[in-house]
C-alpha cells in the first residue's frame, strides 16, 4: 500500500526561550480495556506498525526505543497504555482515531509528543538577570515590565547629592528641586544623587529606550542634603524631610547614612521624625549600608537611619539574586532589621553631566524600592503609608537567604 | 555644638524654639511638620538642653552617600 506523506513542522519554537517544545511524534492514549493484540491487530488494519516496547526493552544497549522506531511506525507501551507515533506514519493515525464507532474504540486520543528539559534550581534560574537592549537586569528581576504602571504623577524625593537636572532622562521628570547644602546649587557634581533619581523615576534612555528607572513617570522632587563629596549633616537631611513633606511627597529615598555598632540602637530623633511621616502618609525608604565585607564573614549592622522601626531599610542583591558582599545585615537585637531588599550590584543609571555609569551599593537599591512604591501607588493612591509598608512586604519575592539579609525578600510587582 | 531635638508636642515647637534662645542656644532651624529643632548650642552642654518638651536631643552628626 502505498502511502501519501504530508508535511508536518517537527518542530514548534516556544517565543520565550529557544528550545524546541514538541518532537513532531504523537502520543496515543489507548483504551485499557484492550489488550496487546487487539491494540496491534487495529493499528495493523490502519497500515500502522506498532512494536511492543516489552519485545525490544530486554536489549542490553539503551538505545531500543531507537531501534524499535527504525522497525516500525511508532512504539506502544502496554503497561501504560500509551503509544508513540512516528512523525511520518501520523496520516494513518487519523483513521485508526476515527474508527471509533465499534463498542470499544482502542485509539481514545491523540496530543503531541513534548521534549522535556531538566528544571534548573530556583537560585539557578534566576541567576540568569542580565542587562538586554529592554532593560536592566534590576528591573528584569523585579518585573517592572510586567506592570504597566509607571508611577504617573506620585511625587517622590530623593534626597541625596542633587541631581543633574540637565540630564535628557531626568529633567522631564523633575517637579521641585532645592539644595540644602550651603554655598552648592542642586546641580550635582558628585554623581551619586543622579544614579539614585534615575532609579526611582529617571524615564528611560533617551535616545536607546532602554528602561532603567522603576516609576518613569513619577514626580521626582530632588532635594540636595549631601555635598558634591557625598557628605551631609542631620539638619541637612531632617530639612529635606520636611520639605518633602511640605510637598506632599508619598515616598522619600534616602541612599545615605552613618555605619552603626554591634549593640547600637537606633536615633530616637530620626524614629520620631519618620513615624511623623508614616502619620502623614509618606513612606521613608532608607539604604541598610554597605559596611558589610562577607567574604571575611563580617557583616555589619544596618546603618543609621535606616536601623530606627519606622524607615524602610533596603539591602542589596546580586544579578543571581544573592546577598551583595557589602549588604549590612539586621544583626543588632534592639532594631535595625532589613525590611526589603533589592538590586545593588552593577546597577546601571543617570550620572552627572548627561552621562551614565555603573554602580553599586544600597544606595542603588533603595531607590529602586522607592520607585516601586511609587508604582503601588498608582495602582492604589489612597494606601495608607502604613499599608504601602504591607504592601511592598506582602508583594517581595521570597528568596532563600536568611530574612537578616534581605528581609521579606525582592521588591517585586505581581503582573 | 551643633545639635539636632525632636520636641515631644509638635504644637508647642516655636515655645520651645524660644526657651532655647533663651538659654543662650542659636537656633537654626525650626521643623514644623517633623518637630525638628536643629541650631547651635555654643559652650552650653547638651544635657542641659534637656528641657521639658523636648522628647531627644543629639549632637549633629555628618552622614555619607551610601
Amino acid at each position: 500500500m502505498s502511502r501519501s506523506y504530508v508535511t508536518i513542522p517537527a518542530i514548534t519554537l516556544r517565543d520565550d526561550e529557544r528550545k524546541p517544545r514538541y518532537t513532531g511524534r504523537k502520543l496515543v492514549l489507548i483504551n485499557r480495556a484492550s489488550n496487546s493484540s487487539q491494540v496491534i491487530s487495529h493499528a495493523r488494519k490502519h497500515s500502522l506498525r506498532l512494536a511492543a516496547v516489552s519485545d525490544f526493552s530486554k536489549a542490553k544497549t539503551g538505545d531500543y526505543l531507537n531501534e524499535a522506531f527504525r522497525q516500525a511506525d511508532g512504539i506502544y507501551f502496554d503497561r501504560l497504555k500509551v503509544a508513540v507515533i512516528n512523525e511520518s506514519a501520523e496520516p494513518l493515525l487519523k483513521p485508526a482515531l476515527s474508527s471509533g464507532k465499534q463498542k470499544q474504540p482502542h485509539f481514545l486520543f491523540t496530543e503531541q509528543e513534548r521534549y522535556v528539559y531538566a528544571i534548573a534550581s530556583r537560585r539557578r534560574a534566576s541567576a540568569d538577570y542580565t542587562d538586554n537592549a529592554a532593560a536592566s537586569w534590576g528591573i528584569h528581576a523585579m518585573n517592572i515590565l510586567g506592570s504597566p504602571l509607571k508611577g504617573k504623577n506620585i511625587p517622590v524625593a530623593v534626597l541625596d547629592t542633587g541631581a543633574d537636572t540637565t540630564h535628557p532622562d531626568l529633567h522631564p521628570r523633575i517637579r521641585r528641586k532645592k539644595t540644602f547644602v550651603s554655598g552648592q546649587q542642586v546641580t550635582d557634581l558628585n554623581g551619586h544623587g543622579s544614579h539614585c533619581a534615575g532609579l526611582a523615576a529617571g524615564n528611560q534612555h533617551a535616545t536607546r529606550g532602554f528602561r532603567y528607572g522603576v516609576a518613569p513617570l513619577a514626580s521626582l522632587l530632588i532635594g540636595k542634603v549631601l555635598n558634591n563629596q557625598g557628605e551631609g549633616t542631620d539638619a541637612n537631611i531632617l530639612a529635606g524631610i520636611e520639605w518633602a513633606l511640605d510637598n506632599k511627597c508619598r515616598v522619600v529615598s534616602l541612599s545615605l547614612g552613618s555605619e552603626t555598632y554591634e549593640g547600637e540602637t537606633w536615633s530616637r530623633i530620626y524614629e520620631s521624625v519618620a513615624a511623623e511621616c508614616l502619620k502623614q502618609n509618606c513612606l521613608i525608604i532608607a539604604a541598610a549600608g554597605n559596611e558589610s565585607a562577607r567574604a571575611e564573614k563580617l557583616i555589619s549592622p544596618v546603618a543609621h537611619p535606616a536601623n530606627c522601626p519606622s524607615i524602610m531599610a533596603v539591602g542589596a542583591l546580586t544579578a543571581n539574586l544573592g546577598i551583595a558582599e557589602f549588604s549590612c545585615g539586621g544583626i543588632n537585637p534592639d532594631g535595625g532589621q532589613i525590611d526589603i531588599a533589592a538590586p545593588g550590584v552593577n546597577i546601571w543609571s543617570a550620572w552627572k553631566n548627561k552621562g551614565y555609569r555603573r554602580e553599586s551599593g544600597t544606595s542603588a537599591a533603595t531607590p529602586m524600592v522607592a520607585g516601586l512604591a511609587a508604582l503601588l501607588l498608582e495602582a492604589e493612591p489612597t494606601l495608607t503609608a502604613p499599608a504601602l509598608w504591607m504592601k511592598l512586604v506582602q508583594t517581595a519575592k521570597r528568596l532563600n537567604l536568611p530574612a537578616t539579609d534581605v528581609g521579606a525578600g525582592l521588591a517585586f510587582i505581581r503582573s | 555644638m551643633k545639635f539636632v531635638a525632636v520636641v515631644s508636642d509638635k504644637t508647642q515647637i516655636t515655645a520651645i524654639a524660644g526657651k532655647l534662645k533663651m538659654l543662650g542656644c542659636k537656633v537654626e532651624q525650626v521643623l514644623k511638620r517633623t518637630g525638628v529643632i536643629t541650631g547651635d548650642s555654643l559652650h552650653i552642654p547638651l544635657e542641659t538642653l534637656q528641657i521639658g518638651g523636648i522628647a531627644s536631643i543629639a549632637p549633629e552628626q555628618v552622614r555619607k552617600a551610601q
